[in-house]
């Protein structure tokens, strides 16, 4: 399977800006057992893109394709093939991890009798059974995240969205996200992922798409961007694409 | 402050009504032939200052027209009383209720058992009202020769009527925080997106909403019912503190269809009052907003169902057509016995369509604030902006 945008556009209005393009025609694909890595700035329009991605918005032009699944036409499918994390996604404090991944897990249509054993082993995948019966309120930040990420992939979706999953998260969270992120990979399956951390990007992904004003200004591996822009570090690749959109504008 | 005045103001109109209509001759007829049972209840009707007796020559005829208000006549092995509907049917039951209830049923039981008629399987005594304006067919609406608990019918509906109207308040109050739970907390904790992302249509997500809030409004109403039904029955059983009271009032005779067609109605008026309060806190983004909002439809649910107490407010073909108050007027009439009629489709299909707008509404209002312009386009998309504070997304 493999996630193919096309043009996507997003038009959003606020009174002060007046309609503007939030995601102005962006184009990727990624393949099976690829990480792809949109990096941009605060109010790029990576997280647009990605909700547009994962249904949570109405595209207002473009097409998404993930296999032969056309994401905008039937999104009941499309989201029963993906999960979608951000590093904003609440849970329901009241609810204890099991409760909300049996609910989540039920209503994506997973079987009953292997919803069980698909909890039980998330729980030791990721390594938070201790906490399966406490009510998520209650929880730390970094194992919430971990809940999160349980409800995201209960389902086993081929394509995995995250928006900025290490935002908010210490260093040992972080690295355990990135464990999980590479696990997937392995596993063969889609990972589209947004950060405005330079280094995480360069870490974790396979081939990066600079995003800056609702435009991708330029993607491709870290080596490729390397020669496109003459400049070594990912930072420096940034600064100089962006100095170029600004100019030709 | 309002509603304990409203309660104990629409008590008293009740009661209010019931009296001045007490004060009220009832005259009546004496049809067919006539054995002792039948004369010694005429002659207990006689002594009652309340009812006065005339001759008529065709007292179907006049009961008919009008021009007498109830007859009596001898049946196999009760005593029927026909009344006219155009009187209040339930006041003259109270009446006469009243007169057998007192010192006169003493006379009654006294005078059937002298006359060999032993008290358990005789005499209960029959009302049965008569529809003259339709098809001039009987409809009997209490009693029956089983006993006095059956003519208390209509007199005990006040009572427990009230209490089921006044126990759709805290069916509102059981609406309100679960609707804002899953309205505005969605937004506040950020957990609508992962509502969005199931592969569930969104009505199917509305109307999961909407069923889990009907369900706990409806849980909160009935155990309200419940207990304020105990409390009552308990309170009147053991003192006398209202003179006009007593645990009598409480009892409700219902045969089964009654019964699910109350239950029915009730929960009903739970899914209909869920949909406004899912509607009302749907535009909000926070908690606090949504709060504010709940008390517009708690003021409707505070002031429109009492008013059904209203004695001469009856579910009728224009009252159909109001929402709420149909609801709690059709409780009214299966209290009052009265049957299955095309006005209750209506008032079904009423508050069944209110609840489907407003969690159509609903549904817009909702998912607009998830992805704004998707629904409103970008005017009303400002419009809606006031209602809530942007989302302030990193
Ligand atoms: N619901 C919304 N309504 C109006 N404008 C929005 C909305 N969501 C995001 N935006 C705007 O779209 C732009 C892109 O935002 P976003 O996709 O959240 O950026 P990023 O995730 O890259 O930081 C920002 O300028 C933001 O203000
Ligand atoms: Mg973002």
């Amino acid at each position: 399977m493999k996630l193919h945008v096309e043009k996507l556009c997003k038009r959003f209005y606020e009174p002060a800006r007046g309609e503007f393009f939030a995601c102005n025609e962006i184009s990727f694909e990624v393949g099976q057992g690829e990480i792809f890595g949109l990096l941009g700035p605060n109010g790029a329009g990576k997280t647009t893109t990605l909700r547009v991605i994962s249904t949570i918005l109405k595209p207002t032009s473009g097409s998404a394709h993930l296999g032969d699944i056309d994401i905008f036409q039937d999104p009941d499918a499309a989201r029963r093939a993906m999960g979608f994390l951000s590093s904003s996604t609440g849970l329901y404090e009241r609810l204890t991890p099991r409760e909300i991944l049996t609910y989540f897990g039920r209503l994506s249509g997973v079987a009953e009798p292997a919803l069980k054993e698909k909890i039980e082993s998330l729980f030791l995948a990721l390594d938070f059974k201790q906490f399966a019966d406490a009510r998520c309120g209650k929880l730390s930040q970094g194992t919430k995240q971990k809940v999160s990420i349980a409800r995201a992939i209960i389902h086993d979706p081929k394509l995995m969205i995250f928006d900025e999953p290490s935002t908010g998260l210490d260093v040992l969270a972080t690295q355990s996200m990135h464990e999980f992120i590479k696990q997937a990979k392995g596993e063969g399956k889609c990972i589209v992922f947004s950060t405005h951390i330079m280094s995480e990007a360069e870490k974790l992904c396979d081939r990066i798409g600079i995003i800056n004003d609702g435009k991708i200004l330029a993607q491709g591996t870290l080596a490729e961007l390397r020669a496109l822009t003459g400049e070594t570090y990912l930072e420096e690749v940034f600064m100089a694409l962006v100095r170029k959109y600004e100019l030709a504008k | 402050m309002l509603y304990p005045a409203l309660l104990v103001g629409s008590a008293e109109l009740v009661m209010f009504k019931a009296d001045s209509d007490r004060d009220k001759n009832i005259t009546y007829a004496v049809s067919g032939p006539s054995d002792k049972g039948l004369e010694q209840i005429d002659a207990i009707l006689q002594k009652r200052k309340h009812f006065k007796k005339v001759e008529c020559a065709q007292p179907e005829k006049d009961l008919a027209e009008g021009k007498v208000d109830a007859v009596i006549t001898r049946k196999a092995d009760y005593v029927e009383l026909r009344v006219n509907q155009l009187l209040k049917v339930a006041t003259l039951a109270t009446t006469i209720n009243d007169n057998l209830k007192s010192a006169y049923l003493q006379e009654l039981t006294e005078a059937f058992s002298s006359k060999g008629l032993a008290k358990e399987n005789s005499q209960g005594f029959a009302i049965v009202s008569q529809n003259i304006t339709a098809s001039g067919s009987t409809q009997k609406i209490a009693g029956s020769p089983e006993g006095r608990s059956r003519v208390n019918k209509l007199e005990n509906i006040s009572a427990t009527l009230c209490l089921m109207i006044f126990s759709l308040l805290m069916l509102g109050l059981g609406a309100a925080y679960p609707s804002i739970a899953v309205t505005a907390e969605e937004f506040e904790r950020n957990t609508i997106e992962t509502s969005c992302l199931l592969p569930v249509s969104r009505s199917m997500i509305m109307l999961g909403k909407v069923a889990a809030v009907s369900t706990f409004a409806a849980v909160s109403g009935l155990v309200n019912f419940v207990s304020m039904y105990s409390v009552a029955a308990l309170v009147l059983s053991q003192a006398k503190l209202f003179p006009r009271f007593s645990s009598d009032h409480l009892v409700f005779n219902l045969n089964i269809a009654q019964t699910l067609g109350l239950i029915a109605c009730y929960l009903l008026l739970a899914v209909l009052i869920s949909a406004l309060m899912i509607f009302a806190t749907s535009f909000c983004r926070t908690v606090r907003s949504a709060q504010q909002w709940t008390t517009f439809p708690l003021l409707i649910i505070l002031l429109l169902p009492p008013c059904a107490l209203f004695p001469n407010l009856e579910l009728n073909s224009r009252m159909m057509w109001v929402p709420i108050l149909n609801c709690t007027l059709m409780l009214k009439a299966i209290f009052s016995g009265v049957p299955f009629n095309y006005t209750f489709i209506v008032v079904i299909a009423v508050s069944l369509f209110v609840s489907f707008v407003s969690l159509a509404l609903a549904r817009i209002f909702l998912f607009e604030q998830v992805d704004p312009g998707a629904y409103f386009g970008r005017k009303a998309d400002s419009f809606a902006r006031r209602f809530s504070k942007k989302e302030t997304s990193a």
